[in-house]
């Protein structure tokens, strides 16, 4: 049985052709070092590696994920997100200890892992994703007067990648008394080819003064090419909802770029 | 900024979905609505459920081996009511080429005011995967002060590839195996899975030990599992090893609007 893919392509230890087009990004190990062993009896090693940016995009929010396999098969692995410059948006981007890189651009990096001693040589695989992220303000909505009643949101979205298909907002039943329960749903469609690892959708509502009442948050991650609902609800007094209104933001990121690397490393 | 005035058109919606092409590189998957059953509400009239029929063809030239589904219902007012099929649920569909599967699920409603009703929208979105199994051969189970077995590298059908992993025992007598993969694909891969079958030392089962996940096009993933046997597993016992996988291959979605017989 064959199976319709586009294979990932290598040339040496390098993938140069990513399989959903992405440009590539070129790493290089640089060098490692070992220290030790530690008072446990751990070898402390370092493998460093450099990340050039061949594209023509400046790269601002990179996720990176280094694996060292022993020849034992142990799999060791360290994942580094620190979040990009723009901290405003909503989207809790992928945060890594990689600085931003221009286009054209090389930014040096490390892992360190701490190894049971004697290992001698290791494979690492170092994968580099770089995000695109962007968000969209939907609203203001009225907040309906009448429980039971929902409120149809505005079919937006995200572009490239997201659209909104549908949702709403309405006035659930009070659970507790004097606190009404504000309910959103939304139904959402990847567009794109990649994963969406957060699509997020944000939800502040005002009182009829402008002052903030509550807030609501939910996040999910979106397949393919798939559907998707985001659900979240808050519970507010219900004399504060009259004359309210509510604020959603949409927000995500999306891949630009990846690197991926698999060598083997002397570690002495 | 774009008013509520602009959203509310369930047309919109509809239109909207049959021009958008998604460029996911899959096959087309041929879907059929049948039938939705007449609402029907249980005694205390406080829900109502909804029985949605329909068809999967398979369009493709493969054999498929799992149908994820997600079904939807759009009402006017924006309320979205859901059913959803995961790969849990639909594994070990035998769906060969050419062939028709008949399908149903059955949706219930609590918003009695915002029901689905007459012209509102009925959204089904099929995702069918193929599988694969690959056998690793056996491994010796090894005493817990010795050193974890490696897994043997490998790649399942070009899909995706094990670039290395373990086994190993603990203490407690668990067997633990943890393996690194790598999805060659620009798909998702639904599930993979690294699956054993502990045997002792005649050769038979005490134990499984399974780690599974999805992983992104083109991404890598650490699987772990662990399986325990009772009493503790015991020296010289072996794993038969298997990496097995579903991917897709093929994906519809249909989109029409509700109409009561």
């Amino acid at each position: 049985m064959s199976i319709p893919i586009t294979p990932t392509e290598h040339a040496g230890n390098q993938v140069v052709v990513d399989p959903l087009g992405l440009p590539i990004l070129d790493i290089a190990i640089t060098g490692s070092e070992k220290e030790g062993p530690n008072e446990r009896g751990y070898d402390e090693v370092t493998i460093r590696y450099t990340v050039t940016n061949p594209t023509a995009l400046d790269l601002d929010y990179l996720e990176t994920r280094v694996y060292l396999v022993t020849p034992r098969g142990a799999v060791h692995r360290k994942e580094s997100k620190v979040i990009g410059e723009d901290a405003d948006l909503y989207t809790s981007l992928p945060r890594t200890v990689l600085e931003k890189i221009p286009a054209g651009a090389r930014a040096d990096s490390q892992e360190t892992f701490w190894l049971a001693p004697n290992v001698a040589q290791g494979r690492v695989v170092i994968e580099v994703l770089a995000y695109g992220a962007g968000e969209r303000l939907l609203g203001p909505i009225d907040v309906p007067l009448t429980r039971m009643i929902p409120v149809p949101l505005p079919l937006s979205g995200l572009e490239p990648v997201l659209n909104i298909v549908s949702g709403s907002l309405w006035l659930g039943e009070p659970e507790r008394e004097n606190e009404v329960p504000v309910e959103l749903r939304c139904l959402v469609r990847n567009r794109s080819p990649y994963l969406l690892p957060e699509v997020r959708l944000r939800a502040e509502i005002h009182d009829t003064f402008g002052r903030p009442v509550g807030d609501m948050d939910t996040q999910e991650l979106v397949h393919p090419g798939s559907l998707k609902t985001l659900a979240a609800n808050v519970s507010i007094e219900g004399h504060r909802l009259k004359g309210a209104t509510t604020t959603l933001v949409l927000s995500g990121y999306w891949p630009l770029a990846r690197g991926l690397l698999q060598d083997e490393v002397t570690i002495q | 900024m774009i008013t509520l005035h602009e959203a509310a058109s369930l047309a919109e919606t509809l239109s909207a979905i049959q021009a958008q092409s998604v460029t996911d590189g899959l096959s087309p998957l041929g879907i059929k609505l049948r039938k939705w059953d007449t609402k029907e509400t249980n005694c205390n009239s406080d829900y109502t459920t909804y029985t949605i029929r329909f068809a999967v063809t398979n369009t493709t030239t493969v054999a498929l081996n799992a149908l994820v589904i997600g079904m939807y219902f759009l009402t006017k007012q924006g309320v979205i009511f859901e059913g959803i099929e995961g790969i849990e649920e639909s594994e070990n569909v035998d769906l060969l080429p050419g062939k028709t599967i008949r399908k149903k699920l059955i949706l219930p409603s609590h918003l009695s005011e915002a029901s689905p009703g007459e012209g509102d929208l009925i959204l089904i979105d099929v995702t069918a995967c193929a599988s694969a199994i690959c056998p690793l051969g056996e491994v010796p189970v090894r005493r817990e002060h010795e050193a974890p077995v490696a897994l043997p590298p490998t790649t399942l059908l070009g899909a995706c590839r094990l670039v290395g992993g373990s086994l190993w025992r603990e203490r407690s007598g668990d067997v633990v195996l943890a393996g690194l993969v790598h999805n060659l694909t620009p798909q998702l891969l639904s599930k993979v899975r690294l699956s054993g079958v502990i045997t002792d030392k005649a050769g038979l089962k005490v134990a499984e030990v399974e780690a599974a996940d999805a992983i992104p096009p083109g991404g890598l993933i650490t699987l772990y599992g662990r399986g325990s046997a009772t009493p503790p597993c015991p020296d010289e016992a072996k794993v038969k090893l298997t990496l097995s996988g579903y991917w897709p291959v093929a994906r519809g979605l249909v989109c029409s609007e509700m109409e009561y017989e």
